[in-house]
């Protein structure tokens, strides 16, 4: 994967950007560049408005879904107090500086993401016993994309990681499974 | 030219809002040859005030300013939101006749609950940018002590106080209509007679003298205490003079460390 595009994005992001809030990161520096809500939100910031095309394309091939709809794409600056909401399945982490650890869920999903909300609060979450949660654990690894597919994750970044999050629209990946 | 230095008081956030009020500030600068007095209006000014009900975290600060100019003199209220075009030193010298105040008429305004339904339901002058002759904005605005304490914001006090939504009570009199260019509202003209933003002619960049990011979904860097969610911005080319200047003033910073 070329991540050439995503690092240059971060770096230009946490220089001109004003840092922002967004409810799945909480107490983090967010930059939020593309949300499919109510409304489509687009963000003006040039080097977005250059690359966007480019990184989902290089999202949709990575994860090898190459007519994806990408929902949103946020860019984000841990602080020492942040917490990350659950990530969802179909969801995607960029890690692009610094540190990270996370767990992945390998039971039945809706169990999996109760697990997350309450693993939200955990400090240190690397001495877990992650296999009671039914779930592993691991420091991740900068520079490479996790996408853990249709399984939700915990996320705990350190101070300071830069890491870009990203979420496939729940209605393409119906239609998908409906169309295979 | 005047050699009176103008008196210009921001309303602003503690820290949230630096990256507009750098390019509020750069323009204003940027734009006249005349010398500015900037004071930013920020909460730890007025730790003891009672902010209850506002919707920023400065709603109210600004009716504090002809007492913070000893009642005497010119001043300009802005929020921090905003950016400048415009030699500000012109909307300084506008000629007030006998009115307190120079603001710009807001078609859509919405006015207090008692006159939804009624011909007066919308349309009243914007207190985002103020031009206050000081001592005579003593008339309708109260001591400072009482503004701090009042319960749920100052705001529809005073505007009950100058009359509103009266215009024809007000207009010439209390409240000197000044040219809607001096806030334009994210590029539209402010003061059209369109009652539906969408449908609200819109100026040319050329034509914008100061312009107020007034939608605080679609502002472009989303301040940390807002709670509303997010919208694209809609101007293209408002968006793209923005980021011009932020880049300009990250390299001013970056270089001045």
């Amino acid at each position: 994967m070329n991540l050439t595009l995503f690092n240059e994005l971060g770096k230009e992001a946490t220089r001109y950007m004003n840092p922002e809030n967004d409810w799945r990161f909480i107490h983090a520096d967010t930059y939020l560049m593309y949300n499919l809500g109510g409304n489509i939100y687009n963000s003006s910031f040039p080097p977005w408005t250059r690359s966007h095309q480019p990184i989902f394309e290089e999202i949709r091939n990575h994860i090898g879904m190459e007519d994806a709809v990408i929902h949103s794409l946020i860019l984000v600056e841990a602080g020492e107090y942040t917490v990350c909401q659950p990530i969802p399945k179909w969801s995607g982490l960029i890690m692009l500086e610094g540190e990270a650890y996370a767990a992945i869920y390998e039971g039945n999903y809706d169990s999996s993401m109760q697990l997350a909300r309450k693993a939200m609060s955990m400090h240190r979450p690397d001495l877990n016993w992650w296999v009671n949660f039914d779930a592993f654990g691991f420091n991740v690894d900068n520079q490479k994309m996790l996408f853990p597919g249709s399984r939700a994750m915990s996320f705990y970044p350190k101070k300071g990681a830069k890491f870009v999050y990203f979420k496939i629209d729940d209605k393409y990946m119906e239609r998908r499974k409906l169309d295979e | 030219m005047n050699d009176e230095p103008i008196r210009i008081f921001i309303g602003t956030s503690e820290y949230e809002d630096k990256w507009i009020e750098r390019i509020l500030v750069y323009t204003l600068l940027q734009n006249t040859d005349r010398q500015l007095e900037i004071t930013m209006m920020r909460p730890s000014m007025f730790e003891d005030w009672d902010k209850t009900g506002w919707g920023t975290p400065f709603t109210c600060f600004r009716y504090a300013i002809p007492s913070l100019c000893n009642w005497e003199g010119r001043a300009i209220y802005m929020d921090c939101d905003q950016m400048n075009f415009r030699d500000i030193g012109d909307l300084y010298d506008t000629d007030l006749g006998d009115c307190a105040f120079g603001m710009v008429w807001d078609t859509l305004n919405m006015n207090p609950r008692e006159f939804e339904g009624t011909e007066r339901e919308r349309g009243w002058f914007s207190d985002s940018v103020i031009l206050m002759d000081c001592a005579k904005a003593a008339r309708y605005i109260d001591p400072v002590e009482n503004i701090a304490k009042c319960n749920w914001g100052y705001k529809n006090v005073f505007s009950k106080k100058i009359g509103s939504p009266y215009r024809e009570k007000v207009e010439d009199k209390i409240v000197k209509r000044i040219d809607a260019r001096w806030n334009s509202f994210d590029g539209y003209v402010t003061d059209s007679e369109s009652k539906n933003r969408d449908n609200q002619a819109q100026y040319h960049l050329d034509d914008i003298w100061h312009l107020h990011f007034t939608s605080l979904s679609s502002q472009i860097w989303h301040p940390k205490y807002s709670p509303h969610g997010k919208a694209s911005y809609r101007r293209k080319d408002i968006a793209d003079e923005v980021w011009k200047v932020a880049y300009k003033m990250q390299h001013l910073w970056e270089t001045l460390q």
